[in-house]
């Protein structure tokens, strides 16, 4: 090993300068900032403290994040459910194709004020809604996963007559693994996003809804904390 | 290793069998009304060129597909699906271990199926191994083997296995003359040493002639048996002996005039 390698904090350094520097600029620029839509950041800063202190944060984050792990757990349960399903039999797969490129293919944003006007503003509507996002990337992922896994695997499972219950776990899943890894962490990004956008739509809690009563109410250090 | 045995002169026999692909204008006949017995504890070579439906033939021997006319029989029972009496071997050996599993993990994984207990089938694995000379590469990845060693590992896994019927299509066909070799005679000793019937595809006449107490040559389109022929050298072969005698080598300038019609 005579490749450069470097101290701990220097390599810190090295990957942190991006984001240091941009906090550091936003910094500058926005502590002479008089627009209203751009409140200083030390502003925001102080504005978070409060919400922290004042024990809102705590409250919102832990219904938000509820509702968060409760979607994706559910999302995996069906997403793989389906995924290595549909994965496993070519036939349905053909049929059922077009109809998930489709469906795929319409933003999720557009169902939330449906949805929400049909089931109402409680905590179900929020988890569907995550859910309804974060379904996608993994059961396509699974799909793709399950579809890339070498014929030849199958033929020697076929040949040595592994049954159903092994072949699943250790054949399907652990070959699919690696795409599988890649839809779940879409669904993690994408489940952020939706359960923002889910508590800005009738909700009573959350961090959604703080943001948004933050900005109608034009409190906007909050809504950028 | 206790291994069932057979209890028909008949292994394996394909009586009427035909095999089409697709439907309509698509149609592709490739393998019509075709009989075939394998004898109990023969080494069987089946010989033909590229494309003739060898593959498609053993698939359907081993229950891996199903005939689209006729019935294949395994010790007198016709069989509609795979088999435990019957291990295979497959052409594409990179295509048929796990990757994500060790080698002897491979092996053994198999029996698991079958509900042998963890310490027979790690007994059983490791015992097969060391027949096929990889005692020492039991917690290796399979992609980090040779080609040679990677069908090592199939023939381990046919090998714990314990069925009294080996399938193999093409075992050799992607390694170099000296591991190939090698591997041919650690068939035969597959048969000498516990009494397997073996079936061998293969496009190479050499080794059919080699190899085989019985060489059937497939050909035509679609495809039917040419010829059939008892091979008059005796169980003990030897690389460089056998492949010098005067009746192999008429034997297989026979073969190859039949392939080449
Ligand atoms: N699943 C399938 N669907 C359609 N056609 C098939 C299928 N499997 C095989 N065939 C066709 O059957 C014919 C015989 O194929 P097969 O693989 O049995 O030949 P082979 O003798 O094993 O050839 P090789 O020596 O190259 O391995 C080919 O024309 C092939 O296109
Ligand atoms: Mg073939």
């Amino acid at each position: 090993m005579n490749s450069r390698s470097y101290s701990p904090a220097t390599s810190l350094l090295l990957q942190a300068w991006l984001p240091v520097s941009l906090i550091v600029l936003w910094f500058l620029l926005s502590a002479s900032s008089t627009s209203a839509f751009w409140p200083p950041l030390t502003e925001i800063l102080s504005a978070m403290g409060d919400w922290a202190l004042s024990g809102e944060l705590w409250n919102d984050a832990v219904y938000s994040f509820t509702n968060y792990f409760l979607a994706l757990f559910l999302s995996l349960l069906v997403g793989l459910g389906f995924g290595i399903a549909i994965g496993l039999m070519p036939k349905v797969g053909r049929v059922l194709d077009p109809f998930l490129d489709f469906l795929r293919s319409l933003p999720v944003v557009v169902f939330v004020p449906i949805i929400i006007l049909s089931l109402g503003i409680g905590r179900e509507p929020k988890v569907f809604l995550i859910f309804l996002a974060c379904v996608w990337p993994i059961l396509l992922n699974a799909i793709v996963g399950v579809r890339s896994i070498h014929a030849g695997i199958f033929e020697a499972s076929d040949a040595y007559r592994i049954p159903l219950r092994l072949r699943i776990p250790k054949v399907v899943l652990v070959g699919a693994l690696p795409q599988i890894v890649v839809g779940v962490r879409l669904a993690i990004t994408i489940g952020i996003v939706m359960l923002v956008v889910s508590e800005m739509y009738g909700a009573t809690e959350g961090i959604g809804y703080f943001i948004l009563q933050s900005a109608q109410r034009f409190q906007l250090s909050s809504a950028w904390a | 290793m206790t291994r069932e045995t057979l209890t028909s002169p008949v292994a394996l026999s394909a009586t009427h069998v035909s095999k089409s692909f697709g439907s309509g204008p698509d149609r592709v006949d490739v393998i019509e009304d075709l009989h075939l017995s394998i004898r109990s504890g023969d080494v069987t070579c089946l010989v033909g060129p590229s494309g003739v439906g060898k593959t498609t033939l053993l698939r359907l021997l081993a229950g891996l597909a199903s005939p689209t006319s006729g019935q294949v029989s395994m010790d007198g029972v016709p069989i509609t699906g795979a088999v435990e009496q019957i291990a295979v071997v497959f052409q594409d050996y990179r295509g048929s271990l796990m990757p994500w599993m060790k080698v002897l993990q491979n092996v053994a994984f198999p029996l698991e199926g079958r509900g042998v207990s963890k310490s027979e089938r790690t007994s059983r694995a490791a015992e097969a191994l060391a027949v096929v000379g990889l005692s020492d590469k039991i917690s290796s990845y399979p992609w980090q083997l040779s080609g040679g060693m990677q069908q090592r590992v199939a023939i381990a896994r046919a090998l714990a296995y314990e069925s009294p019927i080996l399938l193999m299509d093409e075992p050799f066909g992607s390694l170099d003359a000296q591991t190939r070799f090698e591997l041919e005679d650690l068939v035969l000793q597959l048969r000498r040493d516990f009494g397997i019937t073996i079936v061998v595809v293969t496009h190479d006449i050499d080794e059919a002639v080699y190899l085989g107490d019985r060489v059937v040559v497939v050909g035509g389109r679609p495809s039917r048996i040419v010829d059939d022929i008892d091979v008059p050298l005796g169980r003990e072969r030897d690389q460089i002996t056998t492949r010098a005698e005067p009746a192999f080598i008429q034997l297989r300038s026979h073969v190859l005039n039949e392939i080449q019609l």
